[in-house]
C-alpha cells in the first residue's frame, strides 16, 4: 500500500508542481482597463487600449513606501492604439511588441465612437465581444462623441486613486443625477435584440473648456433649462477633461440620436430608475430667478397601456414628494396657500420634460422609455407579440402623463419675510 | 454480493435531488428557452408531473417485490437471460448518460474556465475523482451527496439573491411563451430530465423499504421540480428570451453579472464551486448505478476491480462527440427529449409482465 | 428513522441487554483487581510441542526467530481485568459468581454470552489447559472477528469463536506464553529456594535495582520480603512492615503449620494485601511497585500494595488551554488520571478495567465507561482491539491510538486524545469509551465524530450565545486554515478575474520584485511558517513562544524588504497560520496543515477546479471513515437525531439527548423539565 501510494504521489506530483495549462503568473498580463473601438483608417477599425501601469510611477528605489500605500499613487497610463480588422487581430498584433499579455478580465470601459455607432456596425464589432471569454457582461459602454483614441487619452484617474475606480464611481453617479444612462455590455447585447425596447446607451465626450466663454455681456433673460446640454457642451472648466452626460438612443443596432442631460433625466424619472433628483424650476412669480427642489420618488411609477385603438395609448403616472432647497424670490411660496402654486409649476414643467422627450424618441422611432415590456403583458404568447412589433407600433403611440408632486418640508426656513433696505420693505 | 450499506432519507433525497436538478446549471436552460421561449418555468413542472406519473410505476413494481432491486425483480420476471439483456441495456444507457454529462461538463468547464486545458486533462481530473468516489462506495457517495447539498443551497441561494439586482419580472410576459400546445408537448417530453429517479429502482436495496421509496421518490421529484422550476424562473428574469436561448451556460452568466460595485462583484467562484461538487455527485452516481448494474449481471461481487475498466470505458465514450454543438444540440438534446424512452418505458413493460406471469415478491418480513 | 439506524450501526440499542456485569468492580481500586485473582497459568505440560506448528504463521515465526535471536524474556501481559472475576481460584467462589449471575438474569443473552465463556474456562480447567480468557487471537481470527463485528450476528460468532478458540487453545496458549513459561513456577515452601529462584528471574545480584531484604518474623520463622528500589514507598516497609513482623510478640496465639493466614489477618497493617501463588503473577507485581513477603514453609506469598514512586504534581492544560473551565490537565500517572476523571463523574457505574497493553514493559491501560449508558458493543470492540495487541512496548496513549484505530492511512484522527479530565468525564457521560493509558498525560476517547474534535469543553461552559459565536469563529479558521492557500493559488494563478480589481493591483505591485514563480513563493513562505512553528516547540526553555513571533515578524519583514516574497502572501500565510492555532484538537490541527499542502497541489494544477477535485476527495474519504462504527461526519452526514449541538450550539438545557449514533442505554441527559423551576414560576 504504501508502495503504490508512493508510486501515485510521484505520478501526480509534476502536474501539480508545473501547474498546467491554464496557469499563469499574475504580472504575465496587461490588464486592459478601456477599450477604444472606431471606424480605422488603414484597416476596419481602429482600437486603443488603455493599459494602467500599477504602482510604477513611485520608483523602485523606495520599494517599501510604494508597498505601504498600494495603488493610492497616480498610475501612469499606457495608451497604444492601432488599426486591425477585429479586436483579436489587434490583441495578437499587440501582443507580439509587447513583453507582457493583454488581458481584457479587468476591462471597466469599452468606448465605441460615434461614428462607429451611426453606420450600423455594432452588430458587427460590439455584440461579439460577449463571446469573448475575457470580456465580462458588467463592462460599461459608452458611445463618444470625439476620437476613442483621444477620449481614453483624457481618461484619467482622480488623484490617488485606481482608474478602475474611478470608471466605477463615475458611472454610478447614473443613478444618482439621472444625467446619463449606465448601460454595461451586457445591457447592450441584451437590449438590440429586444422585442421590448430600444437601446440606450451613454454619451461621453471631452470638454474642450471653449463652452464657458468670458466674453459677451453676462447672461439675461429667462433661466434655462438646467443640464439640457450634450456632452462636451457644458460650460466649464477644470477637473477632468471627459464628461459623460445625455445619451444615445439606437434602433436595432443603429444610433438614431442623442438625448440631453435633461432628457435622460426625464427619461429615468418614467423608467423608474432616478429615485432622488435636484430639479430646478423658474419661479413662476418671477421668471428670472429659479426655485431649486430635492425631489425624492414616492410612488414607483404607473404604466398602463391601451393598444385596443389604432394608436397605442400610453398613460404614465408619478408620484414625488419633496423639499424646497430655496427660494431665490424670496416670495412666501411657504404659505399653505401659495404651495400649490409651486407643485404646480413643478408638475407642469415635468409633464413638458417628459413629452418632449417622448417626441423626441417617437421621432427616433426608439422606446428608450421602456414601454414595450409593460405592453407585452397584455400578450399570451412570443409569436402574437413578435407580430404585433411594438417597436414599430411606439412611433404612432401617444402619451398621457400625469404627476403629483406634494411639497413635503419647506428646509430650514419656515418661511420667508421680505428683505428691509432703506426703501423700506420690498 | 458485497454489502452496498445502507442509507437514510435524507441522503437519498441529497443524492437524487443533485444528480436530477444538477443540469440546469449547464446548457439546459438555454435550449429549454430556445424551445419554449420564457414559459419554461412552468414547462418544467409539467415535466416533472410526468415523471411522478412514470415513477408511480417504478413504485408499483417495487411495492409488488418489496426488499428487491429492479435488476432482481427483473431477474425474476424476464428470466435471467431476457433481463441480462435488458439490464445491459439500461446499464449501458445510464453510463451513456454520464459520458455525455462529463462531456458537457468538460466542454463548459473549458469554455468558462480553463480554455487553455486539454479536456482530457479536465476529464481526467474528474474520473480520478469518481474513481475515489466509487471505491469508497456509495453509502459514501450519498454521504457526500448529504453533506455537499449544504453548500450547494447555500451557494444557490446567494447567487439567486445577489442576482436579484438584475431581475426584470416583465420578462415573464407574455405568459404563454410559444404557446400552451407546445409548452406542453415539450414538457411531456423532457421528463427525462427528471429521468434519473428510475435509479432509486437501482438502489433500492440501500433503502429501508418500499414505503420510504415512495417517499424518498416524490419529494425528490417535487424539490427536483421547485428547483428546477425556480432556477429557470431568475434566469428569464435576468436574460430575455432573445439572448437567453443563446448563452452556453446560463446560470454561470447570471452570476458573473453580479455587481454590488467594488469588492461584491465576481461572483463566479461560488457557482464554479456549484457546477464541480454538483457534478461529482451526479456522474459518480450515474456511474455507480451502472457499475451496480453491470455487477449484477455478471454475478460479480466485488465491484473494486472493475471500477477503473469501466472508468476507461466512460472516458472513451465521453470522447465520441466532436464537438461542443454536437453535445448539446446532439446527445443532449437526445437525452431529455426521448431518453423517457430508456428512463420510464423498461418499468412498465417489466410491471406489465409481472402482472400477465402473475410474479410476486415474497412478503415485507423476509 | 430508528429502524434505519439501527441498520445503519452496528451497535445493538440499549434495551436489548439491559444487564449490569456481575463481576461489576465498583469498589474497584487498582489494587482489587489483583484480589482473588483466578490463576490462568499455563499448563506446564502443554509447552514444548509448539515449535513446528507455530512455523505456519507469519507473525509467530517472526516472533519465534527473534526470541531466539534475540533473547529477550517476555512476561506475559496480565489480564488483570478478568481477575476481578472471582477471589481467588477456588471452585466456592466461582460458584458464588455463578449464582449472582443466575440471579441477575438468567434469560438474558448478554449473561449467556457471559457464562458461556465462563463454562468454557471451567471445562478447560478440567482438561486441565488453564484458559486465559485473553487470549490473543490468530491473525486470521482477528480479521474474522473485524469483517463481523458490525453484524448482529456477532453474539453466536462470539461462542463459535470461543469453541474454535478452544481447539486452537493449545496452540495459541503455548506461543503466547512459550517465554512465560520460566516464570511459571509456584512458589516453593523454602524460603531459599525462593530466593534462589528470585535471584535467578531478577539476575542479582548483576540488576541492582531489586532489594530482597531477609529477615526473621518473630525470631521464629525466616522471610524476605521482595521490592524494587524507588517503586515503593519506604515508610510502608519501614513503619508498617518490618516492625510488626520482627515484632518478638508477632505470632503470639499462632501455632504450627503455614503462618500466611495469621499474618495477613493479624500482623500486617497494610491496606492492601493479596495472596498469591506463582512466579508467573507476582513478577508483574513486583515491576510495577509492589512489595512482596515469602515466609518460609508457605507455597504462598504476600503481595503488598506500597507503591510510592516519584510523579509529577497535576498541571494546567498545555495544548487545551481553555479561559472558562477546569484548568486540571492529566499527569503521566495513571492511578492520578482515574482519580481525576472518578473525582467528577462520582457514579457507581462508572467501571475501570485495567489491562496490561505491551509485553515487554508491562504498560497498564484503563479501559474507563459507565456501565449504566454505554453500549456494551462498543466496550466490547474497544477491549476485543486491546486485547488483540501483541507488542513489547507502548510509552502511551499516543502508541495506543495508533494501534487500535480503524484507518491507519486516514490523515484525520480517529480516536480522541485529550488531556483534560472534564472532556473525558463529558465524553463518558455522552455513551463513549475512554482509555487512559501509563506514560503520556492524554486519555483516548471513542468512537468520536468529527465534531468532537471539534468542540472545546469551554463551548459547554460559556453561555450558548457565546459558545455559538466562538464555534463559528473556530470554523472559519479551520476552513480559512485548510483552503485559504489553496483558495489563493487558484485565484493568482487562473482565476485573475475573479480578484476584484483594486486588490488585484496591490497584489501585481506587491508582486513585482518577487523573483520566484508564485508557486515556489508560497512553498517557501509555508514552509517557513511550519519551520517556525516545529522550531518553535523544539527551542529549550522560556525563548520558544519568543522566538516563534520574534521569528515570524523578523522573517517576513525582512524576507518583503530583500524581495523575496510579496506581502500581501504573508498576510495569506500568517492568516492560514492562525486559522489552524484555533482548531482545538491538536491532530486534527496537523492534519489540516497537511491537507493544506495537498491542496495548494492541487490548485497549482488545476485552479478552483482542482481545489473542488481535492476537497472532493478529501470530504470522501473523511465521509467514508469510521471510528469504531461510527461514520466521522455522523449527525449531518449521515443525518441522525441530534441536539442543536454541531456548529450553532443551543441552550444547555435543550442538550437532552445523547449522542443518536450511539445507541447508548440511557438516550435521554436530562429530565423532561430539566428545568423544573421554569414551571413552578409560571
Amino acid at each position: 500500500m504504501y508502495k503504490r501510494t508512493l508510486i501515485l504521489v510521484s505520478l501526480l506530483l509534476p502536474l501539480f508542481i508545473t501547474g498546467c495549462f491554464d496557469s499563469h503568473e499574475i504580472g504575465d498580463y496587461a490588464y486592459v482597463t478601456a477599450l477604444g473601438i472606431e471606424k480605422g483608417v488603414s484597416n476596419t477599425f481602429r482600437l486603443t487600449f488603455q493599459i494602467p501601469k500599477f504602482g510604477q510611477s513611485g520608483g523602485s528605489s523606495s520599494e517599501e513606501e510604494s508597498g505601504s500605500d498600494g495603488g493610492g499613487k497616480n498610475e501612469e497610463m499606457e495608451i497604444i492604439t492601432l488599426d486591425a480588422s477585429s479586436l483579436l487581430s489587434a490583441v495578437a498584433i499587440t501582443n507580439s511588441n509587447l513583453s507582457k499579455d493583454l488581458n481584457f478580465m479587468h476591462l471597466k470601459l469599452i468606448v465605441i465612437s460615434e461614428e462607429l455607432a451611426m453606420s450600423d456596425m455594432l452588430e458587427e464589432t460590439i455584440a461579439p465581444l460577449t463571446r469573448y471569454r475575457h470580456i465580462r457582461r458588467t463592462t460599461n459602454v459608452i458611445v463618444c462623441k470625439d476620437k476613442t483614441e483621444d477620449f481614453i487619452k483624457e481618461l484619467k484617474p482622480y488623484p490617488g486613486e485606481l482608474i478602475t475606480t474611478t470608471i466605477e464611481e463615475l458611472f454610478e453617479k447614473s443613478g444618482k443625477t439621472g444625467y446619463f444612462h449606465q448601460s454595461t455590455l451586457n445591457d447592450l447585447y441584451c437590449e438590440i435584440k429586444s422585442p421590448y425596447h430600444a437601446l440606450l446607451v451613454a454619451y461621453g465626450s471631452i470638454n474642450k473648456e471653449d463652452n464657458l466663454k468670458s466674453e459677451g455681456g453676462f447672461f439675461k433673460g429667462e433661466s434655462s433649462i438646467p443640464g439640457n446640454y450634450y456632452a462636451g457642451e457644458i460650460p466649464r472648466k477644470g477637473g477632468p477633461k471627459i464628461e459623460l452626460f445625455g445619451s444615445v438612443v439606437f434602433d436595432g443596432d443603429k444610433m438614431v440620436g442623442k438625448l440631453t442631460g435633461f432628457e435622460t433625466q426625464m427619461l429615468h424619472l418614467v423608467r423608474g430608475e432616478l429615485k432622488f433628483g435636484l430639479f430646478t424650476i423658474t419661479d413662476p412669480e418671477k421668471p428670472d430667478v429659479v426655485i431649486p427642489l430635492d425631489i425624492t420618488e414616492f410612488e414607483k411609477p404607473v404604466i398602463k397601456i391601451d393598444l385596443t385603438g389604432e394608436k397605442p395609448k400610453i398613460h404614465v403616472k408619478l408620484k414625488f414628494e419633496g423639499d424646497i432647497v430655496s427660494i431665490q424670490s424670496g416670495i412666501d411660496y411657504e404659505k399653505p396657500e401659495k404651495l400649490p402654486i409651486v407643485e404646480d409649476t413643478f408638475e407642469k414643467n415635468l409633464i413638458k420634460g417628459i413629452k418632449d422627450t417622448f417626441e423626441k424618441c417617437k421621432e427616433m422611432k426608439a422606446d428608450v422609455f421602456d414601454f414595450g415590456t409593460t405592453a407585452a403583458m397584455q400578450f399570451w404568447t412570443i409569436p402574437e407579440w413578435e407580430e404585433y412589433n411594438w417597436l414599430e407600433k411606439f412611433s404612432q403611440s401617444e402619451l398621457e402623463v400625469d404627476v403629483d408632486f406634494t411639497i413635503r418640508r419647506t428646509g430650514r426656513l419656515l418661511q420667508s419675510e421680505s428683505i428691509i433696505s432703506s426703501e423700506g420693505k420690498e | 454480493m458485497l454489502k452496498e450499506g445502507k442509507f437514510g432519507y435524507h441522503e437519498a433525497i441529497s443524492l437524487l435531488l443533485i444528480t436530477i436538478a444538477i443540469n440546469v446549471f449547464f446548457t439546459s436552460p438555454a435550449v429549454v428557452v430556445q424551445i419554449v421561449g420564457n414559459a419554461g418555468w412552468y414547462m418544467t413542472l409539467v415535466s416533472m408531473l410526468t415523471a411522478i406519473f412514470a415513477f408511480m410505476f417504478l413504485y408499483l413494481l417495487l411495492k409488488r417485490f418489496p426488499n428487491k432491486n429492479i435488476m432482481e425483480i427483473a431477474d425474476l420476471v424476464l428470466g435471467k437471460w431476457v433481463s441480462a439483456v435488458f439490464l445491459l441495456l439500461f446499464g449501458s444507457f445510464l453510463l451513456w448518460t454520464a459520458s455525455i454529462n462529463i462531456r458537457e461538463f468538460t466542454e463548459v468547464l473549458k469554455i468558462y474556465v480553463l480554455p487553455k486545458s486539454p479536456p482530457s486533462f479536465i476529464m481526467i481530473l474528474f474520473l480520478i475523482t469518481i474513481i475515489v468516489l466509487s471505491f469508497l462506495g456509495l453509502e459514501t457517495i450519498a454521504r457526500f451527496a448529504k453533506f455537499i447539498i449544504y453548500i450547494l443551497g447555500a451557494g444557490f441561494v446567494l447567487v439567486v439573491i445577489l442576482s436579484s439586482q438584475n431581475f426584470e419580472i416583465r420578462n415573464l410576459f407574455p405568459l404563454l411563451g410559444y404557446g400552451l400546445d407546445k409548452t406542453l408537448i415539450h414538457g411531456l417530453l423532457r421528463s427525462s430530465f427528471y429521468g434519473e429517479i428510475v435509479i432509486i429502482g437501482v438502489i433500492a436495496s440501500s433503502l429501508q423499504g418500499y414505503k420510504e421509496i415512495k417517499r424518498i421518490g416524490f419529494s425528490t421529484l417535487l424539490l427536483a421540480g421547485f428547483f428546477t422550476s425556480f432556477s429557470l424562473l431568475v434566469f428569464i428574469f435576468v436574460f430575455p428570451y432573445t439572448v437567453g436561448q443563446e448563452i452556453t451556460s446560463p446560470m454561470y452568466e447570471m452570476a458573473a453579472l453580479i455587481n454590488y460595485g467594488g469588492f461584491m462583484q465576481r461572483m463566479e467562484p461560488l457557482f464554479l464551486f456549484l457546477w464541480n461538487f454538483g457534478s461529482f455527485v451526479e456522474i459518480s452516481f450515474l456511474f455507480y448505478a451502472s457499475l451496480m448494474i453491470y455487477c449484477h449481471i455478471f454475478r460479480i461481487d466485488d465491484k473494486r476491480p472493475i471500477i477503473l475498466p469501466m472508468v476507461t470505458t466512460l472516458y472513451g465514450l465521453s470522447l465520441i462527440p466532436k464537438s461542443i454543438i454536437d453535445v448539446i444540440s446532439g446527445f443532449v438534446q437526445t437525452l431529455r427529449s426521448w431518453g423517457w424512452i430508456f428512463y420510464y418505458i423498461p418499468n412498465v413493460i417489466i410491471l406489465i409482465i409481472a402482472l400477465i406471469r402473475k410474479k410476486k415478491g415474497e412478503s415485507q418480513n423476509v | 428513522m430508528l429502524e434505519e439506524l439501527k441498520k445503519l450501526f452496528v451497535y445493538r440499542k440499549p434495551s436489548e441487554h439491559g444487564f449490569r456485569f456481575p463481576e461489576d468492580p465498583r469498589e474497584s481500586e487498582l489494587w482489587s483487581s489483583y484480589r482473588g485473582k483466578k490463576s490462568n497459568l499455563q499448563d506446564n505440560s502443554e509447552m514444548g510441542n509448539n515449535s513446528q506448528n507455530n512455523k505456519e504463521n507469519r507473525e509467530d515465526t517472526k516472533r519465534n526467530k527473534r526470541n531466539k535471536e534475540e533473547q529477550i524474556r517476555i512476561i506475559k501481559p496480565m489480564p488483570i481485568n478478568e481477575l476481578v472475576v472471582g477471589r481467588g481460584n477456588t471452585e466456592e467462589s466461582r460458584e458464588k459468581n455463578k449464582d449472582m449471575k443466575k440471579n441477575d438474569n438468567a434469560e438474558d443473552s448478554k449473561t449467556e454470552d457471559e457464562k458461556n465463556d465462563k463454562e468454557n474456562n471451567t471445562e478447560s480447567d478440567k482438561e486441565g489447559v488453564k484458559e486465559s480468557i485473553k487470549v490473543e487471537n490468530t491473525w486470521k481470527e482477528k480479521e474474522h472477528n473485524k469483517q463481523e463485528s458490525g453484524s448482529r450476528s456477532d453474539k453466536n460468532q462470539k461462542k463459535e469463536n470461543s469453541k474454535s478458540r478452544k481447539k486452537e487453545e493449545g496452540k495459541d496458549n503455548n506461543q503466547n506464553n512459550m517465554h512465560n513459561d520460566e516464570h511459571d513456577i509456584h512458589v516453593s515452601r523454602s524460603i531459599e529456594e525462593n530466593i534462589n529462584i528470585l535471584r535467578d528471574i531478577f539476575n542479582l545480584p548483576v540488576n541492582q535495582d531489586v532489594i530482597i531484604r531477609e529477615f526473621i518474623i518473630a525470631r521464629r520463622i525466616k522471610a524476605c520480603i521482595v521490592f524494587i528500589d524507588g517503586m515503593i514507598d519506604k515508610n510502608i516497609i519501614i513503619e508498617f512492615t518490618l516492625p510488626q513482623l520482627m515484632n518478638p510478640c508477632a505470632l503470639e496465639g499462632f501455632e504450627t503449620g503455614c503462618p500466611i493466614d495469621f499474618l495477613e489477618k493479624n500482623v500486617l497493617s497494610i491496606h492492601q494485601v493479596v495472596r498469591m501463588d506463582n512466579y508467573k503473577s507476582v513478577i508483574p507485581q513486583i515491576l510495577s511497585g509492589l512489595t512482596v513477603v515469602f515466609i518460609d514453609g508457605c507455597d504462598e506469598c504476600l503481595v503488598m500494595e506500597s507503591r510510592g514512586f516519584e510523579k509529577r504534581d497535576i498541571s494546567v492544560p498545555s495544548t487545551e488551554t481553555v479561559i472558562n473551565g477546569s484548568q486540571e490537565a492529566f499527569t503521566e500517572n495513571l492511578r492520578t488520571n482515574i482519580t481525576l476523571i472518578r473525582r467528577i463523574v462520582k457514579n457507581e457505574s462508572l467501571i475501570t478495567e485495567f489491562m496490561i497493553i505491551s509485553k515487554t514493559n508491562n504498560i497498564l491501560a484503563a479501559l474507563l465507561y459507565i456501565d449504566d449508558i454505554t453500549n456494551k458493543r462498543i466496550v466490547e470492540e474497544v477491549k476485543r482491539r486491546v486485547e488483540g495487541l501483541d507488542i513489547d512496548y507502548i510509552a502511551g496513549s499516543g502508541m495506543l491510538e495508533q494501534l487500535i484505530e480503524d484507518k491507519s492511512l486516514m490523515l484525520f484522527p480517529q480516536i480522541i486524545s485529550t488531556e483534560r479530565p472534564d472532556r473525558v468525564a463529558s465524553f463518558l457521560m455522552d455513551g463513549k469509551v475512554a482509555l487512559v493509558c501509563e506514560g503520556t498525560p492524554f486519555a483516548l476517547a471513542m468512537p468520536i465524530t468529527f465534531f468532537d474534535l471539534f468542540h472545546t469543553s469551554e463551548d459547554s461552559n460559556l453561555r450558548w450565545q457565546y459558545g455559538t459565536f466562538l464555534r463559528i469563529v473556530r470554523l472559519i479558521g479551520t476552513l480559512l486554515s485548510l483552503l485559504l492557500p489553496g483558495l489563493w493559488t487558484a485565484l493568482i494563478l487562473f482565476h485573475q478575474e475573479m480578484i476584484p480589481t483594486s486588490l488585484l493591483s496591490s497584489i501585481v505591485i506587491s508582486r513585482a520584485p518577487v523573483p520566484f514563480q508564485f508557486i515556489i513563493e508560497l512553498l517557501l513562505m509555508e514552509l517557513s511558517f511550519e519551520l517556525i512553528r516545529e522550531g518553535g516547540i523544539r527551542v529549550p526553555g522560556i525563548t520558544g513562544n519568543t522566538l516563534g513571533i520574534i521569528g515570524a515578524l523578523i522573517l517576513g519583514q525582512s524576507a518583503v524588504s530583500a524581495g523575496l516574497v510579496s506581502p500581501s502572501l504573508i498576510i495569506v500565510v500568517a492568516v492560514t497560520g492562525l486559522g489552524s492555532f484555533t482548531i482545538p484538537n491538536y491532530s486534527l490541527a496537523l492534519a489540516v496543515r497537511i491537507a493544506r499542502f495537498i491542496l495548494i497541489g492541487f490548485g497549482a494544477a488545476a485552479g478552483l477546479y482542482g481545489l473542488s477535485v481535492g476537497f472532493t476527495i478529501f470530504c470522501a474519504l473523511a465521509l467514508g471513515m469510521k471510528s469504531f462504527g461510527v461514520p466521522f461526519f455522523t449527525p449531518i452526514a449521515p443525518k441522525t437525531r441530534s441536539n442543536q449541538d454541531r456548529i450553532i450550539r443551543g441552550p444547555f438545557y435543550k442538550q437532552e439527548d445523547r449522542p443518536d449514533y450511539l445507541n447508548t442505554r440511557d438516550e435521554k441527559r436530562m429530565g423532561d423539565s430539566p428545568r423544573r423551576w421554569v414551571k413552578s414560576s409560571r
